[in-house]
């Protein structure tokens, strides 16, 4: 038997392939082979090696981000798409209509995509249902209120007399006109206020930024669906505030401030600043994180009229190309 | 290797989010782990991954289930990481393998003493780089069959060859892989290679 002849037999052994013709030369010539002696014991060092790599498979270490990642994608390529093409015939997974809303409008819908990672992870809470009642009432109901322009001096709060479900029309009408972000959403006695950014998320020079995309919320703990969300959308070291007047169970003065930058490990730094006051008194809740985008972090709690809040975030880096991207927008000439 | 049933693939086609995100940590593991070992690097991985589902997703509408979706989704992985190879063949060299997690449940598992853990974690090293240097079909073949756990058959249907033809390329990778092994030892001090 030649040494080739062998080797093609000792591959086959591993199946059970050979006769008993087979497996009697072959033991006659490796006993006298040296050569094919250290091939099939290299073979059987290969097998085993397979057998151990197969047992030990890479495990994703975040999903929660890489589902951020796709979700966030797939809703910029679809805005990107939808805005160049108008109604295009291509499928679409995350097609609802919601989405004509433009790129401004994309970074909302990327909180969406977080909301749906959250709840993939079997963390559902009442939250997902505000984003999702708003994501209809953009679609559903009718303009309620004529377009105005934000103030230049800064975000200026729009206060809506209407349910979510008909104030929707002027919150896309508003992110569609203006292409600025929406700093944050609540529920109010009156409605729905919405905070709009008084210059769009953009760099001077190519129209690019990253910016970072950070949801935090105030839930009653006692009260699960009664919550807020306000969202941030932050150039690196960007403080942005926000005020909540009015908002139930605890309808003193709400003030958050929030800085986000992205770090070069891929996290975020943030810094945090929730300041609740009543007649009945005043708490704050200060902390700094460095969280991992796409994962939702506790941050503590403060007591408000009687209720403890949960302070939450999650947070995604995004890049964001073109906002603000028609010309008459740009610039912070708003 | 599971596929998952029609139901929730049907549903994402027709555009239900809950259906997509079913569908998305169904596979993510595996397909996460199958680019990890064709590319050697996990950054490189996580961007195969995100690739691989956003196509997917964009063009689920397409898929007509002639095939498991797992197979058509594993097309698609196939696909992206070969544009990814070829990108990083124009631009920097492939890395070579860095799963780090692996090479230390591989060290532990390791038996014998400190010098015979250290010889069999220097013949692992070996055996990885040469998966990875394996001719590309090879190379994936290797991966989705011994490595992931898939079918000859499921392999040949998501790699678009007769399922012969996986078993041949298996055949030549075990062959290339043990003569590289045994090229090491006759080229050290003989020692090795024992069973």
């Amino acid at each position: 038997m030649r040494c080739e002849d062998a080797e093609e037999l000792l591959l086959k052994q591993r199946d059970g392939g050979l006769s008993d013709v087979e497996a009697r030369l072959l033991e006659e010539h490796v006993a006298r082979c040296e050569r094919c002696r250290r091939f099939r014991d290299a073979l059987g060092k290969v097998d085993r090696f397979l057998e151990v790599e197969r047992g030990a498979p890479p495990v994703v270490r975040d999903p929660f981000a890489l589902w951020a990642r796709v979700s966030g994608d797939l809703v910029q390529r679809e805005s990107e798409h939808v805005e160049a093409e108008g109604e295009s015939q291509a499928p679409r997974v995350l097609s609802a209509q919601w989405l004509r809303v433009n790129a401004v409008a994309a970074g909302v819908v990327a909180v969406v995509g977080l909301m749906v990672a959250y709840a993939l992870w079997g963390r559902v809470t009442a939250l997902r249902r505000d984003v999702t009642a708003l994501r209809q009432a953009t679609v559903r109901a009718p303009a309620r209120e004529g377009r105005g322009s934000p103030s230049a001096q800064g975000a200026e709060t729009r206060e809506v007399a209407a349910d979510l479900e008909q104030s929707g029309q002027l919150y896309r009408e508003l992110a569609d006109f203006y292409r600025v972000p929406v700093l944050w959403v609540a529920e109010t006695e009156k409605g729905v206020e919405m905070k709009l950014a008084s210059e769009p998320v953009r760099s001077a020079s190519t129209g690019d930024a990253e910016v970072v995309l950070a949801v935090v919320t105030l839930r009653d703990t006692r009260a699960p669906s009664v919550r807020t969300a306000v969202r941030v959308t932050s150039r690196p070291g960007e403080h942005v505030t926000a005020t909540l007047e009015g908002w139930r169970p605890a309808p003193g003065h709400w003030h958050l401030e929030c800085v986000a930058a992205p770090t070069e490990q891929g996290e975020v730094d943030l810094g945090l600043t929730v300041r609740y006051a009543d007649d009945a008194g005043q708490a704050a809740l200060t902390t700094q994180a460095t969280v991992s985008p796409g994962v939702f972090t506790e941050l503590g709690s403060l007591q408000a009229a009687d209720r403890i809040y949960e302070v939450e975030v999650v947070t995604q880096r995004s890049k964001v190309t073109g906002v603000g991207g028609r010309a008459s927008a740009g610039g912070g000439t708003l | 290797m599971g596929d998952i049933r029609p139901r929730p693939v049907h549903q994402a086609q027709d555009g239900e989010r809950e259906a997509v995100e079913a569908l998305f940590r169904h596979f993510v593991g595996r397909v996460f782990a199958t680019a990890c070992r064709l590319t050697g690097n996990r950054a490189d991985a996580e961007d195969i991954t995100q690739e691989t589902f956003i196509r997917a997703f964009r063009g689920i509408a397409s898929f007509q289930h002639r095939s498991g979706f797992q197979t058509w989704l594993y097309r698609i992985l196939l696909n992206v990481a070969q544009d990814f190879s070829r990108k990083r063949a124009k631009g920097a060299p492939e890395s070579p393998v860095q799963l780090d997690e692996v090479e230390s449940s591989l060290a532990a598992s390791a038996d014998g003493g400190p010098a015979e853990r250290a010889g069999a974690e220097e013949e692992r090293r070996l055996l990885r780089r040469a998966v990875g240097e394996l001719p590309e079909q090879e190379r994936v073949a290797v991966t989705l069959v011994y490595l992931d756990g898939m079918s000859c058959s499921e392999a040949a249907e998501a790699m678009r060859v007769k399922e012969g033809t996986v078993y041949w390329w298996l055949h030549e990778a075990r062959r290339r892989l043990a003569r590289r092994l045994r090229a090491q030892w006759e080229s050290g001090d003989g020692s090795a290679g024992k069973g």
